[in-house]
């Protein structure tokens, strides 16, 4: 069991290396772009594709077992919902405010800006889906039994 | 419904563009109406560039018609060997038959893939066409892209030529009022690239006349383009290379601007997405330079760093172009880059080595920008995570702002714009006699647009080139600084304050500063950029904090109301203002990076659908970006007790 568990841990831990490695890609694509790099471009770019097409791999795997962010079941659109309307409220409520107090107790005034303008996307997100769960037709089609 | 043969449209060519002109032509707006324009005169274009032409002549009717005529071969009127009808005929109503198909035409060519002058047909209620050809004149015309006769002959004639009248279809073309500023433009780039040619425009309708003849090539469009902007060294850099297959002209200065700006032609077209021509010319500029330098400072610069304030022109001749999409926007051909790369380099390198103080110049105005922009947001940060008092550097903000005094009203719309600054006035409700300060002043156009609503006008700035500007427009000036403002509690029935409490840390502080400066009773209007919701705040926050280093505080609305409220403050009101900006024209500034720059343009070209929703903003054929922001501005009153 011990090595079910770690492998368990070890594909999470994927999932977020090579989830960071398309955000990084797609970041050095823009500045090799600016620099006029067309052929470094093209790599990052081309390169975070691939490793975005592994990153829903890995997620294919974990899904099964439960959601890497918040531990709750995934499967239909109805379960999924409700996992991503929590990890929203979660940043919402908790990750971004608190970030933003220890910004601000830093002194670092447009961090703790920028952390707020996260509150406040993660509302309207966490909004937007939660209309969606309490959609019945949406729920009734999601086939939440398996 | 039955599907059978008789449910399947065959379109005639003509058809087939009217019905999608888009397809063809871009748009049904300016943009399109233009681009018909630009075909016609491209044909005369590819007439010179075979050394057939030499006078080109664009004239914008009194009517509305317009009418391209060039002293080329003249398009063949004779039978056309497959359809036997006269070759200009077919040229007019059948796509792909143009001289550009068979390859043996041209060398090179401008137009589009040879259904250029079918588009112009087909898009117009009325289209005459002259031609002049074997000593004789041929007319006919067209009506919706029919012809409404036979090719005639009309008499005798001297030399050759093809001359095409148009009326643009109503019908179909949303915009058919063609802009003689933007064919005017297109011209002279024209006369400038293809020296030789004659190029005159004519608008009948305002009596405008101009003689265009660009012997100076490149370099004569470099120096049209960069304006009255500052050389960084006293003559453009000129470098031509190749033969008929294949060339580049590429003219090159610094400035002591801040955008880098690159004009890019293949076979005269502007390529307004660049591509590998302008990739090949930022490399070869960049790599030179860097090995002229040898020094580990030189090194550390990026090439956005060394190439902020570049004014170029870059025009490439190729037989064979090859573009991504249809509209000729961006070169793709790997090929062309990697030539311009080394041709150019090759030439500025030996310029380089020729004259030593030429890429000291260079290198120095980018060491200097780079620094300069460092160590202002270096200032800023705090060396240790834990400090909790806020420390303001008053040195970064006069620094900047003495700077930007220079072009200060030409920097942003935003600043002199009579509605943005009425909308503050209109809150205001003070009596005749109240003193009023206009607190972060600027150049004192806010408190100046109060001038009769108040018996007196103070403004106060850290800045004092900033404060000289004031002086004109407001009755008193002090400087000092909104943290510790300079007057005694209760000394004014008015602030007014617009566009700065994002940029100052702590804002609290300066907002319990005006409080209590203010009289009670008092009133306080102030105008800030907001977000719409709450989905377009972090998007605005990362093109504000990439165009200000200095932003502390992107506010939402919320945010701004407790600051106000909570200072003390109430009886609160706000209005709301919409306002266009050009993005192109605000981010050409000093403090922002050439990087942050172009990173800044991205986040508009890639805006997330959840932003473009609620967020308007606009994105020009060439590029250029216009931003809709939405002011709240607010009224909020110290309570009498």
């Amino acid at each position: 069991m011990e090595s079910q568990q770690d492998i368990v841990a070890g594909l999470s831990a994927a999932f977020t290396h090579e989830s960071l490695t398309v955000a990084r890609y797609l970041s050095f694509a823009q500045t090799a772009e600016i620099e006029g790099r067309a052929e470094a471009a093209a790599a990052f770019q081309e390169i975070a594709e691939s490793v975005a097409c592994a990153v829903q791999g890995h997620f294919d795997l974990l899904r099964d077992l439960e959601d890497p962010l918040t531990g709750l079941p995934l499967g239909g659109t109805g379960i999924n919902l409700r996992a991503a309307v929590t990890a929203d409220l979660q940043a919402m409520i908790e990750m971004y405010p608190r970030l933003a107090r220890i910004a601000h107790a830093a002194g670092l005034a447009d961090v703790a800006s920028w952390l707020e303008t996260l509150t406040m996307l993660k509302r309207s997100h966490a909004a937007r889906l939660r209309r969606l769960t309490e959609d019945p037709v949406g729920m009734a089609s999601t086939g939440e039994a398996g | 419904m039955a599907y059978d043969p008789s449910s399947i449209v065959v379109l005639s060519d003509m058809e087939s563009v009217r019905r999608a002109p888009s397809m063809y032509v871009g748009s049904t707006g300016a943009a399109g109406l233009h681009q018909l324009v630009y075909e016609l005169i491209d044909n005369a274009v590819d007439e010179a560039a075979a050394g057939y032409c030499r006078t080109l002549s664009v004239i914008v009717h009194a009517d509305g018609s317009c009418e391209v005529a060039d002293d080329g071969r003249g398009i063949p009127v004779d039978a056309h060997p497959d359809t036997g009808r006269p070759a200009c005929e077919v040229a007019l109503t059948t796509l792909h038959s143009g001289g550009k198909f068979e390859g043996n035409a041209y060398g090179v060519s401008a137009g589009l893939h040879g259904v250029g002058l079918v588009c112009v047909n087909a898009l117009s209620s009325r289209l005459d066409l002259s031609v002049r050809r074997d000593g004789k004149l041929y007319r006919q015309s067209y009506a919706g892209g029919r012809p409404l006769g036979d090719v005639v002959p009309a008499g005798e004639a001297e030399g050759h030529g093809t001359t095409i009248r148009f009326v643009p279809d109503p019908e179909i073309m949303e915009v058919v009022d063609v802009s003689a500023e933007t064919l005017s433009a297109r011209l002279a780039e024209i006369a400038y690239l293809q020296p030789g040619l004659r190029v005159t425009f004519t608008d009948e309708r305002t009596g405008l006349h101009r003689v265009m003849r660009g012997e100076s090539e490149v370099r004569g469009l470099l120096e049209e383009r960069r304006g009255d902007a500052v050389p960084v060294h006293p003559e453009p850099i000129v470098v031509t290379a190749g033969d008929g297959e294949l060339s580049v002209q590429a003219a090159f200065q610094w400035t002591e601007g801040y955008a880098e700006k690159i004009w890019s032609y293949v076979n005269t077209v502007r390529t307004q997405d660049g591509g590998d021509h302008v990739d090949g010319l930022r490399l070869a500029l960049t790599e030179a330079l860097l090995a002229s330098a040898d020094t580990p400072a030189a090194a550390e610069m990026t090439v956005p760093d060394l190439l902020e304030g570049l004014v170029a022109v870059v025009s490439v001749r190729t037989a064979r172009p090859q573009f991504a999409g249809q509209s000729k926007r961006l070169l793709a051909k790997p090929e062309i880059g990697a030539f311009v790369r080394d041709e150019v380099g090759r030439a500025f390198a030996g310029m380089l080595t020729a004259d030593p103080g030429l890429g000291l110049r260079v290198l120095r105005r980018a060491s200097e920008a780079a620094r300069a922009r460092a160590a202002a947001r270096l200032a800023r940060r705090p060396s240790r995570y834990e400090r909790r008092e806020i420390e303001v550097d008053y040195e970064i903000y006069r620094r900047q702002f003495g700077i930007r005094s220079a072009d200060w009203h030409d920097s942003c719309a935003w600043l002199t714009d009579e509605g943005l600054l009425n909308s503050h006035v209109e809150l205001c409700d003070v009596p005749a006699d109240a003193r009023m300060l206009d607190v972060c002043c600027g150049s004192g156009v806010v408190g100046g647009a109060f001038q009769g609503r108040v018996g007196e006008s103070v403004g106060l700035d850290i800045t004092p080139e900033m404060l000289r500007l004031a002086a004109d427009r407001l009755d008193v000036v002090d400087q000092g600084t909104v943290y510790d403002l300079p007057y005694p509690d209760a000394s004014f029935d008015l602030v007014v304050n617009r566009e700065v409490l994002h940029l100052l840390p702590g804002p609290e502080g300066p907002v319990s500063e005006i409080f209590r400066v203010l009289r009670p009773g008092g009133q306080f209007i102030v105008g800030q950029i907001m977000p719409y919701s709450d989905v377009d705040a972090y998007w605005m926050y990362r093109i504000f904090k990439k165009k200000q280093p200095l932003l502390f505080q992107m506010f939402g609305e919320e945010q701004f109301r407790d600051l106000l409220l909570g200072a003390g403050f109430g009886d609160l009101r706000m209005t709301t203002h919409h306002l266009w900006e050009s993005i192109d024209q605000w981010t050409d500034s000093h403090e922002t990076t050439p990087r942050h720059r172009q990173e800044i343009y991205r986040l508009f070209y890639d805006a997330p659908k959840e932003v473009r929703a609620v967020h308007p903003f606009e994105i020009g054929a060439d590029g250029s970006v216009r931003d809709c922001w939405r002011w709240c501005v607010y009224s909020v009153r110290k309570p009498v007790s």
